[in-house]
């Protein structure tokens, strides 16, 4: 159905393309999984969670669990949603998750829970899925703003939704900002790994209610190792000639020549305090 | 679907739903499972939940009996075996085939091997 290099929210709606195979090879590919786990982790540190208190989470777009995993790992509780009932099945069988549980939903749709029910929400590479119409009575700016409306509802005051999605484009960006704002919600993108092509990591950071800055982004320098050298030695020079240069005619110009001069061995006159003076106008 | 979780849903996502909330719930069958009892989590758990709800959801499985029924002042003044009747209800009934029902719209959402399928598959959009 799909091949590879093709985004897969462009090959038709999710319930569809995450079948039974899809959903089967998605959670048994290594890769995926340690990507995911890289990435959940990361959007449950940008949650900042109170410590040393469980905390009851949403998982959107959980499909077979891993991210809810690492939810788990982190001694806290989560209710999964997802669109695609075969990756739910999958996720449902696995003994890891049993402590929390799955309801099939689409994020467009809204989200059936009442009013400050979680402490807060994440979602891993699942959003970007909104942003396209799979039947002609589907607006996505419509479902997007629905789906902000109906999460920052059930999420309680000052806690945090963080989506990780890879963006398409800017104005794909600016739409699903624009709609979190428009709902209500504070925050802003964190690109973790700018200059690297293939670390570079997006995610959406959403607040509820009082602005709060956003949390650091990391970079290259920070953490583990650095991959690039300082060019300290190897700076241009030429530039700084420039500088030294004076103002032709001024005194320091007239007694640099005299000393170049005298370097040279020709017959200058000696040093003086009037050189370079203006004459008066009375001569 | 952990009876927890029906404690969380409502139906408000619907048009012209105010409040949506409890569900009724219907259980055809059900499994008990057995989760290990973690007082602080039971309490945390408890402190979200309304207790109404959790009595309507406790008397779809018939098992309202085993909490009592007005809510407890201070959950962490419950004793374990108080707690674990309410982690036995929260957590470990598994409803695996049932109904949830809008209580405004009576739109009924299936919950068939244990996922609640919240999609509106009408065509009243």
């Amino acid at each position: 159905m799909a091949s590879f290099k093709v985004k897969p929210e462009h090959s038709g709606p999710p319930e569809l393309y995450y079948n039974e195979t899809e959903a089967a090879k998605y959670a048994s590919n290594s890769h995926i999984t340690a990507i995911q786990h890289e990435m959940a982790e990361r959007a449950l540190e940008l949650l900042a969670l109170p410590e040393d208190k469980t905390c009851f989470l949403l998982d959107i777009g959980c499909g077979t669990g891993m991210s809810s995993e690492v939810i788990l790992d982190a001694g806290h509780m989560f209710v999964g949603v997802d669109v695609s009932r075969p990756m739910l099945e999958i996720a449902r069988q696995d003994e890891d998750l049993e402590t929390g549980d799955f309801v099939h939903q689409d994020m467009g749709l809204g989200m059936p829970f009442r009013p400050g029910s979680f402490d807060g929400a994440i979602s891993i590479s699942a959003i970007q899925w909104l942003c396209h119409a799979n039947s002609s009575n589907e607006n996505p700016r419509k479902r997007l703003l629905f789906f902000f409306q109906s999460l920052y509802g059930c999420l309680g005051r000052g806690s945090r939704a963080v989506f990780q999605f890879y963006p398409e484009n800017d104005e794909q960006c600016d739409l699903i900002m624009g709609q979190a704002h428009k709902a209500g919600f504070n925050g802003g993108l964190v690109v973790d790994f700018p200059e690297a092509a293939k670390r570079k990591k997006v995610y959406l950071v959403l607040m509820t209610g009082g602005v709060v800055q956003l949390p650091q982004a990391l970079t290259e320098d920070g953490g583990e190792g650095r991959t690039q050298i300082d060019n300290a030695g190897r700076r241009f020079v030429w530039n700084s000639r420039k500088q030294e240069k004076v103002v032709k005619g001024s005194k320091a110009w007239i007694e640099a020549k005299r000393q170049r001069q005298i370097k040279q061995g020709r017959d200058v006159r000696h040093e003086s305090k009037y050189s370079g003076r203006k004459r008066k106008t009375k001569f | 679907m952990k009876l927890f979780v029906h404690n969380f849903m409502s139906s408000r996502f619907l048009k012209n739903v105010t409040v949506g909330y409890p569900l009724e719930l219907t259980v055809k069958q059900f499994e008990e499972k057995d989760i290990e009892f973690d007082r602080e989590n039971t309490i945390v758990m408890l402190d979200k939940v309304q207790y109404e709800a959790l009595l309507v959801a406790a008397a779809a499985v018939n098992q309202a009996d085993r909490i009592p029924s007005e809510q407890p002042a201070k959950y962490d003044e419950l004793s374990d075996d108080q707690l674990k009747q309410f982690h036995h209800i929260l957590m470990n009934i598994d409803v695996v085939d049932g109904e949830l029902i809008c209580p405004e719209t009576k739109t009924v959402f299936p919950i068939r091997d244990g996922i609640p399928n919240m999609l509106k598959v009408d065509a009243e959009k």
